[in-house]
């Protein structure tokens, strides 16, 4: 019986907590297919002997952004097949490219091996592109910010994904993100912002003051306990990223 | 066809706490003639100022920003201040972390000397002069500090880059030495960049092993650095793996990233590839993920020392080789246990808008 207290007295603290946390929900194939949500995708790949559902967002007319870790893991190497569905849902897409080239920000001091998949100084690295010989949005891409009060202050923004842990993750998901704080270097998190497995790469869009909407940040992670939202921001470095990597090659 | 997803867990908070600013004080190097100035020196007064400031900890990243643009503007006079600085074997700790910024150049420098050696560099290189190489020399005779070695051999490389066999050697010197091994600084992990530089494929069995070791900064070091000696020196590394059948084997959707940066439109690369393929010790999960791969080989990105990370290539080219190499390969039943995947790569790089 006391155990049985216990439990309830337990469940009964964790409510309010879990009445209050955002969780994700479908766009509806319309909003989906519509700008800017328009310019994210699902992301599908192979690493080892597994196949994986990520997303990423179109933010040059020959790139994608999306988490680092989606594009590599130590003893898988890189990963293949990487097939971008821009405007997934359901059974419908807008285009659907494979990725001619994939690239993860890292170098000899920083990542994964060096602090662990889970730890805060890797999130904060946790970036890369996919180029592509063929244009994902015919040319159109969404613009991005390194503002970080936009970030940090109440300005609208969402977080945007093929979440797979408890949809299907063939359908964009959103949710609106609470503030987001930084944790660790470039890491910033949003609380009893939920974020599911999937959603990994996809984007925060924000609007800015001029009304415009741009991406701010890549999800790079979540935690149920408690419930949080992890992000790389966008930074002077991986704006210097997007300009360099993502662009067009000079002969097309 | 399962899909698995990815997982994520409640991160742990902590708090990284940043290097306290600390003086050193070295002997002055045996050999060298320190030159003290008899009369004042307009380039050496500024670096003793900041000495005095790192030593009573009032010094901040604008201070050393300003005595860089000081040093630089006077090319020759910067030089020869330096030298004479750095003679004296005088130090400081300046608080920062060793960070690499573009062009190979720091951002950050946790010396007062790497920060000299560092501009040192960079004046040498511009005059198209030998001082930083000759300073370099100096530095790589004995074993005082990896960070000092680091800079010591982009310098060398920048000023002497037909220097390689040398470079490479001492490399192999500084990978070799426990007492740097065992605790690695940033500068050591960035030297790494040198064995990308030197194209040297005899340094994959010590990449491998830091790899496979317990010290995971020396596993990403090297981890990072073989997939960019593969990037840099294809057919090097490639040729070394098909004569090494056991190097890199417990890893082999790994190694077959290595030969996914192989360009096919370049015959001895495709051949390296062909005999890859061919091996028998070598399975077909593995030859199906390169198949996979050189559709979309990837790439780590930042700045480093000495090498340049690639930007986008005309993948309409790259693309061009793999789909003569798989139009023949098909024609002639070249690899019949590959079949299908063969004819799936011809498609993939085919395809058109």
């Amino acid at each position: 019986m006391k155990r049985i207290i216990l439990l309830l007295t337990l469940a009964l603290l964790l409510l309010p907590l879990a009445l209050v946390a955002r969780s994700p929900r479908p766009t509806g194939v319309n909003v989906a297919h519509t700008f800017p949500y328009s310019m994210v995708g699902q992301l599908t790949f192979s690493n080892g002997n597994d196949a994986y559902v990520g997303s990423g967002t179109v933010v040059q007319p020959f790139g994608v952004l999306t988490a680092g870790h989606n594009l590599y893991d130590a003893v898988g190497g890189w990963s293949t097949d990487l097939t971008f569905k821009r405007g997934h849902y359901d059974a419908s897409d807008l285009t659907v490219r494979t990725a001619s080239r994939s690239y993860v920000i890292a170098g000899y001091q920083s990542s994964v091996q060096q602090y662990g998949g889970d730890d805060v100084r890797t999130f904060a690295r946790d970036t890369g592109g996919l180029s592509f010989q063929l244009r994902p949005a015919a040319g159109s891409y969404l613009g991005w910010t390194t503002d970080r009060d936009i970030l940090t202050t109440a300005a609208p923004k969402a977080a945007l994904g093929y979440g797979a842990e408890i949809h299907s993750g063939e359908q964009l998901l959103v949710v609106g993100a609470t503030p987001f704080h930084p944790v660790y270097s470039t890491f910033y998190e949003s609380d009893n912002t939920a974020i599911e497995a999937g959603m990994s790469g996809g984007p925060i869009i924000a609007t800015l003051r001029d009304g415009t909407r741009a991406v701010c940040g890549v999800i790079v992670s979540g935690s149920d306990f408690p419930v949080t939202g992890g992000i790389r921001i966008l930074n002077s470095t991986v704006s210097d990223f997007i300009l360099k990597y993502l662009i067009a090659p000079t002969v097309r | 066809m399962a899909v698995a997803i990815l997982l994520y867990f409640l991160l742990s908070r902590k708090t990284y706490v940043s290097t306290v600013a600390m003086t050193v004080l070295r002997d002055p190097s045996p050999g060298s003639s320190p030159a003290p100035a008899t009369s004042r020196d307009p380039l050496r007064d500024p670096i003793d100022d900041l000495l005095g400031k790192l030593r009573r900890n009032g010094a901040n990243a604008g201070d050393l920003a300003a005595l860089r643009r000081e040093l630089l503007a006077n090319p020759a006079a910067g030089i020869a201040a330096i030298r004479r600085f750095l003679a004296t074997g005088e130090d400081s700790a300046t608080g920062q972390r060793f960070a690499v910024g573009p062009g190979g150049a720091l951002e950050g420098s946790p010396t007062l000397r790497i920060f000299l050696l560092d501009v040192l560099g960079q004046l040498s290189r511009a005059t198209g002069g030998s001082a930083g190489a000759e300073v370099a020399r100096e530095i790589l005779a004995k074993k005082e500090s990896p960070d000092e070695w680091a800079i010591a051999l982009r310098n060398l490389a920048w000023d002497e880059p037909k220097s390689r066999p040398f470079i490479a050697e001492k490399m192999h010197e500084m990978l070799a030495y426990e007492p740097w091994t065992a605790t690695p600084t940033s500068g050591l992990l960035e030297a790494f960049d040198v064995v990308v530089f030197s194209g040297d494929a005899s340094f994959m069995p010590t990449l491998s092993n830091f790899a496979h070791g317990g010290n995971t900064a020396l596993q990403r070091a090297a981890t990072v650095a073989l997939d960019r000696l593969a990037e840099n020196s294809p057919l090097a590394v490639m040729s070394y793996l098909n004569a090494n059948p056991t190097m890199i084997a417990d890893l082999p959707f790994v190694r077959a990233d290595y030969f996914a940066k192989a360009n096919l439109g370049h015959a001895e690369q495709r051949k390296a590839v062909e005999v890859y393929l061919d091996r028998a010790d070598v399975t077909d999960a593995e030859k199906v993920k390169f198949l996979h791969a050189i559709a979309s080989p990837g790439s780590f990105v930042s700045d480093s020392l000495l090498s340049t990370s690639r930007p986008p290539d005309d993948a309409a080219a790259r693309y061009a080789g793999i789909a003569a190499a798989t139009a023949e390969w098909t024609r002639g039943n070249r690899f019949p246990a590959l079949g299908d995947q063969v004819r799936w790569l011809f498609l993939r790089v085919t395809e058109t808008e």
